[in-house]
């Protein structure tokens, strides 16, 4: 009894959100700001895999826009230039963000330290350099009319169709994200961010923990891109620099480190924070900068850790390990 | 008598220093053996070489009947070797019962990787709540149950210290490496610990321990090794241990023999 009560507590808000969450179209009817939901939804995606490796692992990763292009790529120029259906596109990406994850975690992840750090933010800058200057692949024009999904027979081409169809792999990528938060391999990241030494005293072995964990993000990261090139039908390489990869890390910090309602709350925000903003027109760049700085000092457990210190201190019990 | 652990001609130098010299032991099966030494005589560098942490090129390790010589660090703590450090090593942020959790992380696993974690969900259910259980059980044992949703920071030393020995339990290893378990604790947080072992020790466990706190070494140990500059000086029962020479002159100093034999 007890321990339906406890399901209870624990799957009621997330239904309760997603209800709300179907609500919403019909309440904002101005579609430019459903369309920039659908690309915090996106991002989102690439915000639970990024998650994994820097928010659990405690290894910082700065490639993770270009993880993302690519993903765009791959799944962009399958469908285009082999005339594939669209959703067939997500398999190069999940191809794609595999042999990342294994060729780059692999060297950059068996050494301690911020190797990591800078092969990723190398990556990411090789990455568009070649998307931008390879002819083959399009240059610096990209890849057009990349195709729209079909979903039994019915094209989904609105931001409204494309809302409804986010909320689904959302929700199933959350369902995923939240199954390996809470298993043993989830353990296993936040014991290597928490104290790496004693990992391998435990049976674990070090360094394949954290390519494992590096290689899942990747291959978010990179279905997140796939999903992206359809959502605005076209790919370029100037979308996918290092200012993304660093607006990432804000969203993943900004809501708070490793729990899924402040990766929601984070994303969601800084997506839609240049739109909340847009009144302030020159001094916005210079407002978003403060904002975000101010958070990082005074709440470095993001948004999200106000209301699980006030949870933890009513409760006074149970606080799994900062993980929502 | 069968022996768990051999050491033959273990050697390690750091540059010119040599740390541990042609260090040759057995440990019998169903056995304390304390290493023992003044500061610096090789005891953690020992510990080291054994679990795989650090290389050493001369030399030879064996556990259980294995040559476990040049093996990785997790490779050796699968075999069954767990280990405390001496300045506490847990995480940080998760609950008691995690930390434990993490411990069994090898332990019969139904699923091997994630994608097979994820696709068969009956049997990562089942699996998780084994593991729990398990933890849970390890908490009865080392008698911390009630603190089994504490995120560990927030724990007393001593406490934390019993965690961290729960954890090497929960990996169900033949043998335990204790690295200074008594350090920093006051005399009750000393034989809460001490209690802990000797429990563990009967249920089935061997311990490989370290120890600076003589009153430790004495009362549990069946066997002690004493070094002195990386060389194994002495070796014995703790009463032939407290009465050997060699040994009181490494620790007080050769004008303190006499005294002590008076």
């Amino acid at each position: 009894m007890n321990r339906i009560l406890q399901n209870r507590n624990r799957f009621a808000p997330p239904v309760v959100i997603v209800i709300a969450a179907l609500f919403v179209p019909l309440i904002i009817t101005n579609s430019y700001i459903i369309h920039l939901l659908n690309t915090a939804m996106v991002y989102l995606i690439a915000v639970y895999g990024l998650n994994f490796i820097s928010g659990m692992a405690g290894q910082t990763n700065l490639g993770q826009a270009g993880v993302f292009g690519i993903g765009a790529y791959a799944s962009a120029l399958f469908v285009t230039r082999l005339d594939m259906p669209a959703w067939l596109g997500i398999l190069p990406a999940i191809l794609a963000g595999l042999l990342i994850g294994v060729i780059l975690g692999y060297p950059s992840l068996r050494v301690k330290g911020l190797f990591l750090t800078l092969t990723t933010i190398a990556f990411t800058e090789i990455a568009r350099l070649v998307e931008n200057n390879w002819q083959l692949i399009g240059g610096a024009l990209g890849v057009k009319s990349v195709p729209n999904f079909f979903l039994f027979g019915i094209e989904i081409k609105t931001p409204n169709q494309f809302y409804y169809l986010m909320i689904v792999v959302v929700v199933l990528f959350s369902i995923i994200t939240y199954r390996i938060i809470h298993s043993k391999w989830g353990r296993a990241f936040i014991a290597v961010r928490d104290n790496s030494d004693a990992v391998p005293s435990c049976g674990i072995n070090l360094a394949q923990a954290k390519i494992t964990a590096f290689t899942w993000s990747s291959v978010y990261g990179a279905i997140a891109g796939a999903i992206y090139s359809q959502c605005i039908n076209y790919v370029n390489a100037s979308s996918f620099t290092t200012d993304l990869s660093i607006l990432f890390v804000v969203m993943m910090m900004f809501g708070g480190l490793s729990s899924m309602y402040g990766l929601i709350i984070g994303t969601v925000i800084i997506t839609l924070l240049p739109e909340l903003l847009r009144f302030l027109g020159d001094y916005y760049q210079l407002i978003y900068a403060l904002i975000v700085m101010l958070f990082a000092i005074f709440l470095p457990g993001g948004i999200w850790s106000i209301v699980k210190n006030r949870q933890g201190k009513n409760k006074g019990g149970p606080n799994h390990s900062g993980v929502a | 008598m069968e022996t768990i652990l051999e050491l033959r001609g273990l050697t390690k130098r750091f540059g010119n220093l040599t740390a541990v010299n042609d260090l040759s032991l057995t440990m019998r099966k169903r056995s304390i053996h304390a290493l023992i030494g003044p500061n610096g005589s090789g005891k953690t560098t020992t510990v080291g070489m054994i679990n795989g942490t650090l290389p050493y090129s001369v030399g030879n390790v064996m556990f259980d009947g294995e040559d476990i010589t040049g093996m990785k660090n997790h490779t050796i703590a699968r075999k069954g070797v767990g280990r405390t450090f001496q300045n506490i090593k847990l995480f940080a942020t998760m609950t008691v019962l995690e930390n434990i959790m993490v411990g069994g992380h090898t332990l019969n696993p139904r699923s091997t990787n994630i994608v097979q974690y994820l696709f068969r969900v009956n049997n990562s259910l089942r699996e998780e709540t084994v593991l729990k259980e398990k933890a849970e059980a390890v908490l009865e044992f080392i008698g911390l149950k009630e603190y089994a949703n504490r995120e560990v920071g927030s724990l007393a030393y001593g406490l934390r210290k019993i965690t961290e020995f729960g954890r090497a339990l929960m990996g169900e290893p033949k043998l335990i490496l204790l690295d200074e378990p008594a350090a920093g604790l006051n005399p009750s947080e000393r034989v809460a610990l001490i209690d802990t072992f000797i429990k563990a020790y009967e249920r089935g466990t061997d311990f490989f321990l370290i120890e600076h706190n003589m009153d430790v070494v004495m009362n549990i140990s069946t066997v002690i090794t004493v070094l002195n500059f990386g060389t194994k000086i002495a070796e014995g029962t703790p009463k032939e241990i407290q009465t050997n020479p060699e040994v009181i002159s490494a620790y007080l100093g050769r004008r303190y023999l006499k005294e002590v034999a008076r």
